[in-house]
């Protein structure tokens, strides 16, 4: 009896997986990978969302320029709705489970970014690893752009964003989960990579960081501003810092420290940043160094003072916080009224920056 | 002397205890050695024999033979008698008699266990000769030799070998109940008394444990563990055993300390991918594919694109192929073996992927599925290990990714409820004695 009991059980559980199992049996090759998503703004009003899939066709031979790939677009009311229309496009079933990169159009993003956001994060399949872009002039273009040398399907945008492949100092990887962290976060603002395509060979440069708001984009810095930002925030885990120049000096960071303080005023409440940074040189003229040691080192750390300065200005005066000062100010002080009363106080703050630059070596033996 | 030797050593069946009266004379002889360690045909020669015919004074042949020595401190006799002596009472006098036998030349190579630094032989089954080399490996008086007939219509003689001061007690009361309960007319081999002294009859994993090798008997018997011998079998039956003692090689204790820690743990690996890796292939390849990178899947992809069934149907073929292929090799005649895992391993291996029934990483799943169930030592363990893999399968076809860890979570649980006889088998070391009031506890109170 127990026996029995106990077999109907199991039998019930069994039962009730095959009925439950949600997405359910569907085997690899009956599936189609998402490699790269776009979403633009759509021409027609009614809908206003243009969407386009890369889908990654599998084949047996591995090899450069052998990656086939699927482009489908469509326009749709909703971006559900257009994933949803755009599966009766296709033969099997659309699988985001390996979708590592989905850019958003320039022009959808200068709109809002929000409603795409939660779409994403909600989507079970879709990773939070996946990181997010913005497509210049927009998504569609570059998500169609096939580059030559390429193995797999998709792959080349996904090395771009990964921490295996290419690492640089101008390219900003922006995950979804940090998005959201920072789309929902007080006193934290998004920013995102924008991707352009170089025509003439088919491959992507990635060396701008587009800041935005909660909600759209404000301002694109220019590299040089990126590749500072990339330090200042210690974007990059491992050691790729970048470099900067100071006639006729290039530096190269080799690690970078900062730390900031910020000081309550009811005039002008002051971030007060220090820098410490460890250097090798990149080039300079033979023996400039040795020459004079202490005042090259005061003309790198004034020079790079002045340039951190003139970014955190730019960045103040375009009303946006990727850096966290909001943050910290929350952390640190009571305000109660924070979206109302933070714009005031993030406009009248004045920062004090002050860098030391350690040399590590000139990169010659003497 | 014999009355004090009753005093001195514990009861042992294979102590063989002697008190003959000449008929004529009336001279009084006693005689005291181990069955299994001396050989009886020196016994007869030099002693029982010389001792009835009478033609010689006994006292002189004992005087005037080398191979008598006269013993005069009662402390050593229990050493002597180890070390294969027969001990002689002859007027009140006492005498050691060298009739030592070594048996390891009457014994066949171990097959199951092999071993590169280790005893090369297996057990016999001549339990006589398995005795004597137990005798020989564990020389101690505390070792106890009981002897018993199983199966009401064999009278199989089975021997019962324990520490007497390190066994537990509990256990060693289980096991003689258990036996006494043993009601079948033929027992011919270990692993029927393996499966009738299980516990329950549809456990999943082995509690006791089969092994052939005389160094696994003799560690096992210094951690007071209970050792059957069945007459007729070369296999011997150890208990309790926890599942961490399957793990173990005896070589664990012959080599590089190093090398052996990185072993043990590959085979722990090997457990892992030999019960679960079928159902991970069928859940990542029909639930969730995003597990890998992307390369893999894309080179799944288009080693699966030409299998025309569903991958759980792909991996039921191969496995009942592979587990075809291991019993035909052991019930295959021996002189045509190597023509089955040839036949079997390259051609059909290479033509079922090439015909398109089965993707090329499955042929890969399969033989690593295989090969790593070949690392795990114990053959008892492996075989049930073996079939582990088949539930965990219909979990996956069922529940994906999460059924695979939910049947593991099963075996788990199936574990921790185990006891072998009466003791943790989940424990990770022996020396965990339960309390009295243990939940769960099978303290002796």
């Amino acid at each position: 009896m127990k026996r029995r009991l106990m077999l109907s059980f199991v039998a019930s559980i069994l039962l009730a997986g095959a009925l439950l199992s949600g997405c359910g049996f569907k085997d690899i090759d009956k599936r189609y990978f998402v490699v790269g998503m776009g979403i633009d703004k759509g021409e027609n009003e009614e809908k206003p969302y243009r969407i386009t899939l890369k889908l990654g066709v599998p084949s047996v031979q591995i090899d450069a320029g052998k990656s086939k790939t699927q482009v489908e677009t469509i326009e749709a009311v909703s971006i559900a709705e257009g994933v949803r229309m755009l599966k009766s496009h296709v033969d099997k079933e659309i699988d985001f489970g390996h979708c590592k990169t989905i850019l958003l159009g320039e022009s959808f993003a200068q709109d809002s970014i929000v409603e795409a956001v939660t779409w994403m994060s909600r989507r079970r399949d879709i990773q939070n690893i996946a990181a997010i872009g913005i497509g210049s002039p927009n998504a569609e273009d570059v998500i169609r752009v096939q580059p030559d040398v390429e193995r797999f399907p998709g792959n080349t945008l996904n090395l771009f964003f990964s921490e295996d492949a290419t690492e640089s100092s101008f390219t900003f990887i922006e995950l979804l989960t940090d998005l959201t962290r920072r789309i929902y976060e007080k006193g934290l603002d998004p920013y995102l990579p924008v991707i352009t395509v170089q025509s003439e060979d088919n491959t992507y440069v990635i060396n701008r960081v587009a800041l935005l708001n909660k909600e759209k984009v404000v301002t694109v810095l220019e590299p040089k501003e990126t590749q500072l930002l990339s330090q200042l925030t210690a974007h990059t885990t491992h050691s790729q810092f970048g470099s900067y120049r100071s006639d006729p000096f290039v530096i190269s960071v080799n690690g970078i420290k900062i730390h900031y303080k910020i000081k309550k005023s009811d005039t002008a409440p002051k971030v007060e940043m220090k820098i410490k940074q460890s250097v090798t040189f990149e080039e300079m003229p033979i023996n400039s160094y040795y020459s004079n040691p202490e005042g090259t080192v005061a003309q790198l750390e004034q020079a790079y003072t002045e340039d951190v300065l003139k970014l955190l200005q730019k960045i103040q005066k375009a009303g946006v916080d990727p850096y966290g000062f909001g943050l910290r100010y929350r952390a640190r002080f009571h305000l109660p009224n924070f979206d109302e009363e933070w714009p005031d106080i993030y406009s009248r703050m004045e920062f004090d920056v002050k860098t030391k630059v350690e040399v590590r070596g000139t990169g010659l033996l003497r | 002397m014999l009355d004090r030797l009753k005093i001195i050593l514990s009861p042992a069946e294979d102590l063989i205890q002697n008190e003959i009266q000449h008929p004529i004379t009336g001279q009084k002889l006693e005689l005291a050695y181990f069955l299994p360690l001396i050989d009886e045909q020196k016994i007869h020669a030099f002693i029982t024999v010389p001792f009835s015919k009478n033609e010689y004074p006994f006292m002189n042949l004992l005087k005037s033979n080398p191979n008598f020595t006269k013993v005069t401190d009662p402390a050593t006799w229990t050493d002597l008698l180890l070390r294969g002596q027969a001990l002689i009472e002859f007027q009140d006098q006492i005498f050691s008699f060298d009739a030592m036998k070594f048996s390891y030349t009457d014994l066949s190579e171990a097959k199951l266990e092999t071993s590169i630094l280790g005893p090369q032989n297996s057990l016999s089954e001549d339990p006589i000769i398995s005795l004597n080399i137990i005798r020989n490996a564990y020389v101690s008086p505390e070792l106890v030799i009981d002897k018993m007939n199983v199966g009401n219509l064999s009278r199989t003689g089975l021997y019962i070998i324990y520490d007497q001061r390190k066994v537990n007690k509990h256990t060693l009361d289980l096991v003689m109940n258990k036996l006494a309960s043993v009601h079948l007319d033929l027992i011919q081999s270990t692993g029927q008394l393996e499966r009738l002294l299980n516990g329950k009859k549809y456990q999943l994993f082995p509690t006791l444990l089969i092994t052939e090798r005389i160094d696994r008997i003799g560690r096992a018997l210094s951690f007071g563990k209970v050792v059957l011998v069945l007459k007729g079998s070369q296999y011997a039956i150890i208990l309790p055993v926890t599942f961490f003692d399957f793990m173990h090689a005896v070589e664990d204790h012959y080599e590089s300390i190093w090398m052996t820690k990185l072993l043990i743990f590959l085979r722990y690996v090997a457990l892992f991918i030999t019960s679960t890796l079928p159902g991970l292939y069928v859940a990542i390849l029909s639930y969730n594919p995003e597990v890998f990178r992307l390369q893999l899947t894309f080179s799944l992809v288009a080693s699966r694109s030409i299998v025309p069934y569903p991958s759980f149907i792909e991996v039921i073929i191969m496995l009942l192929m592979i587990e075809m292929l291991l019993e035909s090799s052991i019930r295959i005649p021996k002189l045509i073996g190597s023509t089955s895992t040839t036949v079997g391993g390259l051609i059909l291996g290479s033509a079922i992927q090439q015909a398109g029934l089965v993707s090329s990483v499955m042929i890969i799943v399969t033989s690593l599925v295989a090969i790593s169930n070949f690392v795990l030592p114990i053959h008892t363990m492996s075989l049930a290990i073996r079939f582990l893999k088949y539930p965990i399968i219909v979990f996956a076809i069922f529940f994906g990714l999460a059924g695979v860890f939910l049947g593991l979570f099963v075996y788990i649980i199936s574990l921790c409820s185990t006891r072998s006889f009466g003791e943790y088998y989940f424990r990770y070391r022996g020396d965990v004695s339960t309390k009295k009031g243990d939940i769960g506890g099978t303290g002796t109170a």
